[in-house]
């Protein structure tokens, strides 16, 4: 057995790619991540300290354990529940959905037709030179105040992520890849969910962080502004109120859920981004 | 038994550039004819126009004696640079053509695991792509194209981006399965040695405008070994193939020109 498949290995290898070694490189007797645990260490020293100790006055800030106890508390009000936080989260859901639905046939579109392309590029290429914010005062005499006007910005400020993304990710697959689906004649629906978007899923997972970031911040900015409920009006009724304490518990509640969204988001999307070719 | 394929004055311009002359060629059934030409040539286009790929300006290809209207099941493309989609499994890589098919999991997976031990993969079977070398990439395409058990196969320059040894390798092993089970080949590649070495029949061609200049038996045993490449019938076909060759390449570079 010299002459077999098996022994032709060595000039065809697998090339198993292992983890790359870490560099634990030290500086100052501790590793750049022992400096980013000292980093936050200080920050929540900080917060804690400067306002029990006077360096800053308690209307401006409120000691971190007074945060947290309060938005424990605040996680536990149904009220906060119902008229704050599942507004919000609605809000943010819906407006991503619709940015990822639209963006991804958008983009499609933009990708497989030259005439859409050549239509959509000025708009997408200076598009977030726009602050869409700034639409607001029109959306309030459309629309009025409400979940639709807050939906609608925050599906608008998200959605051209998603397009850009999934253009750049179809441009990306290989011509091979391409003319394989014109030889097995892939009708549009295998050719789009078996070809194109599972190969344009790298990029399109880049776009789907940026619109789940983009649709939280246009939907909280909105609320300070168009809205009656949900955890950005909550945020500014308690600044408005002098409720310090409520305010910064709002603050915080929306920090850990833009981290944990996002934590959870790349956790979900990382066996992807190793199956891509070099 | 009739023609593979057969075709009768097929042609192809791209604005004012002939890439391809009217062409009348046959390919009997179960051979192995090898493309060769300089890069330009118009082979891939010849090549393409066979797929259903490429619609050529005039003439007629006909497959089995009936005219060919677009890509069909039954012919297996392998392409220059392995066309495998790297979310995939090598299992489910090579058992896509058949998923495209409706052919049923458990089916396809059987059969995938069938072709995948033909061509020595089946250590690698859950592998994904980014884990293989080149070589093995490409084994991979070959998988697949044996699934649907293809009566043509057209080969792109498949070997292109191997070492030579790789090459050699793997082009024997190619040669081997497609004789098992008794398709038709048509391979397209730049390496003479490729050609003398793994083919029945040689087509040289020559650019501007694509046309074949050549026609060459190959006079060798149908079970090749890699040291025929030394052998007197080899080494004389490289030296009929390179003298045509040499005169082509040089007047399509002049006739080219710089490339901007």
């Amino acid at each position: 057995m010299s002459t077999g498949p098996v022994a032709t290995e060595s000039a065809t290898t697998p090339l198993r790619k292992d983890k790359p070694e870490i560099v634990r490189e030290r500086r100052l007797g501790l590793t750049v991540r022992g400096w980013t645990i000292v980093g936050a260490l200080l920050t929540v020293l900080f917060l804690e300290l400067a306002p029990r100790l006077g360096l800053v006055d308690s209307f401006s800030l409120v000691p971190l354990s007074a945060m947290v106890m309060r938005a424990f508390g605040l996680l536990t009000d149904p009220e906060f529940l119902s008229q704050d936080l599942v507004p919000s989260l609605l809000s943010i859901l819906v407006a991503f959905i619709f940015a990822v639905v639209s963006g991804v046939l958008i983009g499609l579109l933009v990708w497989r037709f030259d005439w859409a392309r050549k239509t959509l590029d000025p708009w997408l290429a200076t598009y977030y030179a726009i602050p869409t914010f700034a639409l607001y005062p029109l959306l309030v005499a459309l629309l009025g105040i409400g979940f639709v006007p807050i939906v609608l910005l925050a599906t608008l400020f998200a959605v051209v992520a998603m397009i850009s993304s999934t253009v750049d990710g179809l441009d990306g697959i290989p011509r091979s890849v391409l003319r394989l689906a014109a030889v097995l004649q892939l009708d549009p629906f295998q050719r789009t969910f078996k070809v194109l978007l599972p190969a344009a899923l790298p990029q399109i997972s880049v776009g789907l962080r940026l619109a789940l970031s983009y649709s939280l911040i246009m939907v909280l900015a909105s609320e300070f502004v168009l809205s009656t409920s949900g955890l950005g009006h909550f945020i500014s009724n308690a600044y408005n109120d002098f409720a310090i304490t409520d305010m910064y518990a709002g603050v915080l509640l929306v920090f850990v859920l833009a981290l944990g969204l996002n934590f959870a988001f790349a956790a979900a999307l990382r066996p992807q981004s190793k199956r891509v070719l070099s | 038994m009739g023609a593979k394929v057969e075709l009768r004055d097929v042609d192809r311009v791209y604005g004012d550039v002939q890439a391809l002359s009217p062409t009348n060629q046959v390919l009997e059934p179960g051979t192995f004819t090898t493309l060769v030409g300089p890069s330009g040539c118009g082979k891939s286009t010849l090549l393409d126009i066979i797929a259903g790929l490429n619609k050529g300006n005039g003439g007629q290809v006909l497959i089995d004696g009936s005219p060919s209207t677009g890509p069909r099941r039954e012919t297996g493309v392998i392409f220059q640079e392995a066309a495998v989609l790297p979310w995939r499994t090598v299992l489910d890589n090579t058992a896509f053509a058949l998923e495209t098919q409706k052919v049923p999991v458990r089916k396809r997976r059987e059969i995938a695991r069938e072709v995948l031990q033909r061509v020595g993969l089946s250590d690698f079977v859950n592998h994904y792509p980014h884990q293989l070398s080149g070589g093995m990439r490409q084994r991979v395409a070959i998988a697949r194209v044996l699934s649907t058990d293809p009566d043509l196969i057209l080969a792109d320059e498949p070997f292109g981006a191997l070492d030579e040894q790789t090459r050699v390798v793997l082009g024997l092993e190619l040669l081997k399965v497609v004789r098992q089970g008794g398709a038709t080949v048509l391979f397209v590649t730049h390496s003479i040695q490729e050609a003398a070495l793994l083919s029945d029949r040689v087509l040289v061609m020559g650019a501007r405008p694509g046309k074949i200049l050549l026609d060459l038996h190959v006079d060798l045993p149908p079970d090749r070994d890699p040291t025929m490449v030394g052998s007197p019938v080899a080494t004389a076909l490289v030296e009929q193939i390179w003298t045509v060759l040499k005169s082509e390449a040089q007047r399509a570079m002049v006739e080219q020109g710089p490339r901007s």
